[in-house]
C-alpha cells in the first residue's frame, strides 16, 4: 500500500496570550496509506486538531515533515504547495464557519470546480450535491449556507471537498456540529464516499465509536504524543495503555 | 439586502432626505430664486412669504444660502469619506491579514492620528496652509482614515481565523485573492457603515472651520452662516437657527443612513 500522507517527528508549540509556551504536539510520527482510515483519537486538548492542521498544510510545524509523495509539505514553493495541497482536503467540525456565509451553494462549488479547472456546467454541480444526498440539487445552488439545516450544511461542506477529487480527507470532529438526529446520516454518507471512491481518510474524533464504525487503524493521542497505535480491531478491544482503556470506558456503548 | 434595508425605517427615511438633498444640490445652478450672495436693502428680515427663511445683516435671502451651501457640505463630506474609506480599507486590510511588521508600523502611525485633538490639528493645517475646499477636504481625509483602518484591521484578523478562510486555503487559492475575496467581503459591512458616518464627521467639521472663517471666503456654506448668524442670535434667531437645523438634520440623516447600511450589509439579519 503507498503512502499517501507520512508525519515524521512533528513537534509544534503555541504561545498562549499568556506568554506560556504550550507543546500541542511533540515529535509525532504518523501514516496514512491509499484508501487507508486512519483514526485519531484523544480527548480534547490532546494535540490531534493542531495535528491535523499541521497536515493539512496550515500550520507550519516546529520541527518535523509532512510528506506528501515524497516531499515536504513545508519545503515547497507557494505554487507548487497550492497544486499539491488540493489532494488533501478538510471537514471542520463547525460546517457553518467552513463556508463563507456571503456565497450561494452555486458559488460555493464553482469556487471549488474553477480551482481544479473543471468548472464547466451546472450539471456538475448539481451531481456534486446529490452525490452528498441534497437531492433535487437544483433546489440548492440559490441558497446561502444560514438557510440549509446544520446536516445539509456539513453535506455541503463534504461536496465541496468531494469536487477537489482528494485522495484524502482530513475530517475534524465532522459529526460534532450536526444534530444528534443528522449524525448517522453523516456518517454513512462519509462511509458510501469512502467505499465508492476509495478515499482515504484522517478521522480527527474524541468519539471512539465513530473510530469503531470507520478506522482500518487507531492512534491514540494524550498530551502532543501518540502513546497508542495499531489495527482498529487490536486497540479498540485489547489496549495496552491505561489512557486508551480509560477512554474507552468513559465511552457510553452508542449504536448509530 | 434591500429588503433588510427597507426593514429599517429611520434609515429609509433618511436615506430619501440624503437623496433629496443630493438631488437639490446638483439642481441648485438651474434653480429660481436670488443668488445667495446677492446683496439688498431688506436686511434681517424675518421669515416672511418673500423671504421664507428670512434674509441676514446684508439682506441676503437665507433659504437661498441654505440651498446652495448643501453643495459644498455634501462635496466635502462625500469627497473626505471615500479617501478616507479607501485608504482606510487598503491599510487596515493588509496591517491585518499579513500582520508583523507592517502591522506594527501602520498601527502607530494610525494612533498619531488618533491621539492628537483632530479638530485643532485641521484648524492648525487650515490655518497655515490657507483655505480652500480641496484641502478641507485632504485634511478631514487625513484625520478620519484611521478609525477605518482600525476597524478593517480587527474585522480582518477576525475573519482570517474563521474555518472557511482555512478550507479556501486548502483549495489552493492564492492568498491574495483569498484576502481580496474572502476576507474584504465579510469585513466591509461595519466598515461601510463607518464611511458613511465620515461624511457626517466631515459635514460637521467642515461646518465648524467655516464658523471660525476658516474655509473658502467665497463660498456658501452652513457653517459660514452660523458664524455670522451667531451674533444677532437674540434679534435674528433665523440666521442660526436654520443653518444650525440643516447641519443638524443632516448629520443625524448620515449616522441613520450608517446604521442602516449596517444592518443591510449582514446577510444574517432577519427581514
Amino acid at each position: 500500500m503507498a503512502t499517501l500522507l507520512a508525519l515524521q517527528g512533528v513537534t509544534h508549540t503555541f504561545r498562549r496570550s499568556g506568554g506560556a509556551l504550550v507543546t500541542a504536539v511533540r515529535d509525532v510520527s504518523l501514516e496514512v496509506g491509499e484508501s487507508e482510515t486512519v483514526a485519531l483519537v484523544g480527548e480534547s486538548g490532546s494535540g490531534k486538531s493542531t495535528l491535523g492542521r499541521i497536515a493539512l498544510g496550515l500550520i507550519r510545524p516546529d520541527a518535523g515533515r509532512v510528506l506528501i509523495a515524497g516531499k515536504n509539505l513545508h519545503d515547497m514553493a507557494n505554487r507548487e504547495l497550492r497544486r499539491e495541497r488540493i489532494a488533501f482536503q478538510p471537514i471542520f467540525q463547525d460546517a457553518t464557519a467552513s463556508l463563507n456565509p456571503r456565497r450561494t451553494v452555486r458559488d460555493l462549488l464553482r469556487q471549488a470546480l474553477r480551482q481544479r479547472g473543471a468548472d464547466r456546467n451546472e450539471h456538475m454541480r448539481i451531481e456534486l450535491l446529490e452525490s452528498v444526498g441534497l437531492r433535487p440539487g437544483s433546489l440548492y445552488l440559490e441558497r446561502y449556507p444560514h438557510e440549509l439545516s446544520g446536516g445539509q450544511r456539513q453535506r455541503l461542506a463534504i461536496a465541496r471537498a468531494l469536487a477537489m477529487k482528494p485522495r484524502l480527507i482530513i475530517a475534524d470532529e465532522p459529526l460534532s456540529g450536526a444534530d444528534v438526529s443528522m449524525r448517522g446520516q453523516v456518517l454513512n454518507l462519509l462511509l458510501d464516499i469512502k467505499k465508492e471512491r476509495g478515499l482515504a481518510y484522517l478521522m480527527i474524533t474524541h468519539d471512539i465509536s465513530i473510530a469503531r464504525a470507520f478506522a482500518d487503524r487507531v492512534a491514540v493521542m494524550k498530551e502532543g504524543q501518540i502513546v497508542e497505535e495499531g489495527p482498529a480491531g487490536v486497540v479498540l478491544s485489547k489496549p495496552r495503555e491505561d489512557y486508551t482503556k480509560r477512554l474507552l470506558a468513559a465511552v457510553p456503548q452508542l449504536a448509530y | 439586502m434591500w429588503r433588510r434595508f427597507l426593514t429599517y425605517r429611520a434609515g429609509v427615511l433618511a436615506a430619501a432626505y440624503v437623496l433629496l438633498l443630493v438631488l437639490i444640490g446638483l439642481a441648485t445652478p438651474f434653480l429660481p430664486g436670488p443668488d445667495p450672495r446677492q446683496i439688498s436693502n431688506e436686511v434681517m428680515q424675518a421669515p416672511s412669504l418673500v423671504h421664507l427663511l428670512g434674509t441676514d445683516e446684508l439682506g441676503r435671502d437665507v433659504l437661498s444660502g441654505i440651498i446652495h451651501g448643501i453643495e459644498v457640505s455634501l462635496t466635502v463630506g462625500f469627497a473626505a469619506a471615500c479617501a478616507a474609506t479607501v485608504i482606510g480599507v487598503v491599510i487596515g486590510a493588509a496591517a491585518g491579514y499579513y500582520g508583523g511588521a507592517l502591522d506594527l508600523l501602520v498601527m502607530r502611525i494610525a494612533e498619531m492620528f488618533q491621539v492628537v485633538p483632530s479638530f485643532i490639528l485641521a484648524a492648525v493645517i487650515v490655518a497655515l496652509s490657507g483655505p480652500g475646499l480641496t484641502r478641507v477636504v485632504a485634511v478631514i481625509a487625513l484625520l478620519a482614515w484611521p478609525q477605518v483602518a482600525r476597524l478593517m484591521r480587527g474585522e480582518v484578523m477576525r475573519i482570517k481565523g474563521l474555518e472557511f478562510v482555512d478550507a479556501v486555503r486548502c483549495l489552493g487559492v492564492r492568498e491574495p485573492v483569498i484576502l481580496a475575496t474572502e476576507v474584504v467581503p465579510n469585513a466591509l459591512a461595519p466598515v461601510l457603515a463607518a464611511g458613511t458616518l465620515i461624511v457626517a464627521q466631515a459635514i460637521l467639521l467642515e461646518a465648524a472651520l467655516s464658523f471660525l472663517g476658516l474655509s473658502s471666503a467665497d463660498l456658501v456654506s452652513w457653517g459660514r452662516m452660523l458664524n455670522s448668524g451667531q451674533r444677532f442670535l437674540y434679534n435674528a434667531w433665523w440666521l442660526s437657527v436654520f443653518p444650525g437645523s440643516a447641519i443638524f438634520l443632516t448629520v443625524l440623516a448620515f449616522n441613520l443612513l450608517g446604521d442602516a447600511i449596517g444592518v443591510a450589509l449582514n446577510p444574517r439579519t432577519e427581514a
